[in-house]
């Protein structure tokens, strides 16, 4: 009784621990920010079709949200994580993963919209420049 | 000229049912990620599946008994029971990956909500196979999934440097992540091999009724056709190459191997993928579904065939649907396809060799199979091969784990 009463704390415990902050180290950070960059640059070849007309509009709306889930998911790793020694470069990331989401957000809130999907373009292609930076 | 008519139709059904979503995942994948280096492995992959699917066609062809009832027959119940319970777990999460990638493609497409598609696509899959003869089934989603020839086509114009192209037909890896590198060789050989492509094959085989006079047909279906549907898997790797990995883009959603074919072909290339996308995934869903049928069927010896009417061969078509159910219910809680699609491909490596061993086997029994047993051509290729395959399936979970999932 005694040893499930133990599992059964072990297993409680672990679970709350997985709830928490997660901590990076500079392999997962640079991880994450090639992450980053990867929705980014993908987005802005997207973003390039929709502008000159070279796409869908359920393709563009679609792949744009997923691109944008995707970039989400890691803001919120990189925003809650803790990076001991490397806080800069992890809240850098942070920031750059939020600008890659809002970018994605609004060429799948606007799928049709060629002159707004050729200024993300450009957006995304800085942004996936700024996250390749750290990501080495 | 009959001959040479079904051949034809063999073959193109063979190029377009030759690619599916393992496929497609991982050639589009290890080329964003490692350029031209992996090519290699899918000439290993494609060599194999042409060696083991002509070899089990001339089986099922000579002793009018499918893969799988060889299987159980060369490893008695026993162990025949652990190939029948490791083919069919593996044979539903490929399944449940294809039902997946078949609402991704339709939503891509169509831009409707993914559960509701979901339920269309089985129901679809459903109607198919019940109303369509299964020479239909596998040319239609043969044919239609010839529309993935558009990356071939865009390969064309992405104008690769052909030399750098070339070097990666030798095995080679610059990279300083080998876990990465192996994991993906391992994925690329898998996705190429998959079990249920020889059990669909040699059971296919019997459905369309084949004879001794056959055995042409069956080798011309094998070999040109899976060194054409090779091409494919290429065309996706090269794609790939020259897309994604200058951009360091990896590549997660059928979406991204449909950007492949938009950005060099605009709109009209976007629409060839995704059709040939819903069409190969679909036809590979209809291929694991019988699959599971069969293997379940010829293992328990109960009636079995699409040529026969459902209440004929009540417990196969009971089988099918189940798989299908199965399949939708596992991707209805919420699982990502394409995860599920790598596991099932990693795990159906592990299940190779006792899909391929017992083929190799049957084949050169000369009391099964008299004069059309093995020749030493046939042998010198089969246990080339088998030596591979054993590797690989030793070799796949390790990588998986030190490879953190090919994610490094």
């Amino acid at each position: 009784m005694r040893g499930l009463l133990l599992l059964w704390a072990t297993v409680v415990l672990t679970a709350a621990g997985c709830g928490g902050s997660a901590t990076l180290t500079e392999h997962s950070l640079r991880k994450e920010a090639e992450k980053v960059q990867s929705s980014a640059a993908e987005g802005a070849l997207l973003a390039a079709d929709v502008a000159r007309g070279r796409t869908t509009e359920p393709f563009a709306r679609i792949h744009s949200g997923k691109l944008a889930e995707q970039a989400k998911r890691v803001a919120n790793v990189l925003r809650t994580a803790k990076a001991p020694g490397l806080e800069a470069d992890r809240r850098r990331a942070a920031d750059t993963a939020a600008e890659v989401e809002q970018s994605l957000e609004q060429l799948h809130s606007a799928p049709t919209d060629r002159v707004l999907a050729g200024r993300l373009q450009h957006a995304l292609v800085r942004e996936a420049a700024a996250a390749g930076k750290l990501a080495g | 000229m009959k001959k040479v008519f079904d051949i034809a139709l063999g073959i193109l059904a063979a190029i377009g049912g030759f690619v599916d979503i393992g496929d497609i995942v991982f050639n589009t994948a290890a080329g964003a990620m490692f350029q031209y280096q992996l090519l290699w492995a899918v000439v290993i992959g494609v060599g194999a599946i042409i060696t083991y699917s002509e070899m089990c066609g001339r089986v099922a062809v000579v002793s009018q008994r499918a893969a799988f009832d060889a299987v159980r027959e060369r490893l008695g119940f026993g162990i025949g029971l652990v190939a029948l319970l490791a083919g069919q777990v593996v044979n539903l999460m490929t399944l449940a990956a294809e039902i997946g990638g078949i609402a991704l493609a339709l939503q891509l497409l169509a831009g409707l909500p993914f559960r509701v598609l979901l339920l269309i696509g089985v129901i679809g899959l459903a109607i198919v196979i019940w109303a369509l003869p299964f020479e239909w089934i596998e040319r239609v989603f043969g044919y239609f999934g010839l529309a993935l020839l558009v990356f071939a086509v865009g390969v064309i114009k992405l104008r690769p440097q052909w030399g750098e192209v070339a070097t990666g037909f030798v095995p080679h890896a610059d990279t300083s992540n080998l876990a990465v590198y192996g994991f993906f060789a391992v994925g690329l050989l898998g996705a190429a091999t998959v079990p249920y492509e020889v059990y669909f094959y040699s059971s296919g085989a019997i459905e369309e009724r084949w004879t001794p006079k056959d055995l042409g047909v069956n080798k011309a279906n094998a070999i040109i056709g899976y060194s054409l549907g090779g091409l494919l898997s290429f065309a996706l790797m090269i794609t790939a190459a020259e897309l994604f990995y200058p951009r360091a883009i990896s590549p997660e959603t059928l979406g991204s191997v449909a950007l492949g074919a938009e950005v060099p072909m605009g709109e009209v290339g976007l629409l060839f993928a995704l059709v040939g996308i819903l069409f190969a995934v679909g036809g590979a869903a209809i291929d694991t579904a019988f699959s599971g049928a069969y293997n379940l069927a010829q293992f328990f010896g109960w009636e079995w065939g699409k040529y026969r009417k459902p209440a004929e061969a009540p417990r196969f078509t009971l089988a099918w649907i189940v798989m299908l159910v199965l399949g939708f219910a596992i991707v209805v809680t919420g699982v990502d396809p394409i995860v599920v699609t790598e596991y099932s491909v990693i795990f159906s490596v592990v299940a190779l060799p006792l899909t391929y061993i017992p083929i190799l086997l049957v084949a050169n029994d000369r009391a099964y199979m008299g004069n059309y047993a093995n020749g030493r051509l046939a042998n010198v290729f089969g246990i080339g091969f088998l030596v591979v395959i054993l590797i690989v399936a030793i070799a796949a979970i390790p990588l998986m784990i030190l490879s953190n999932m090919g994610q490094g």
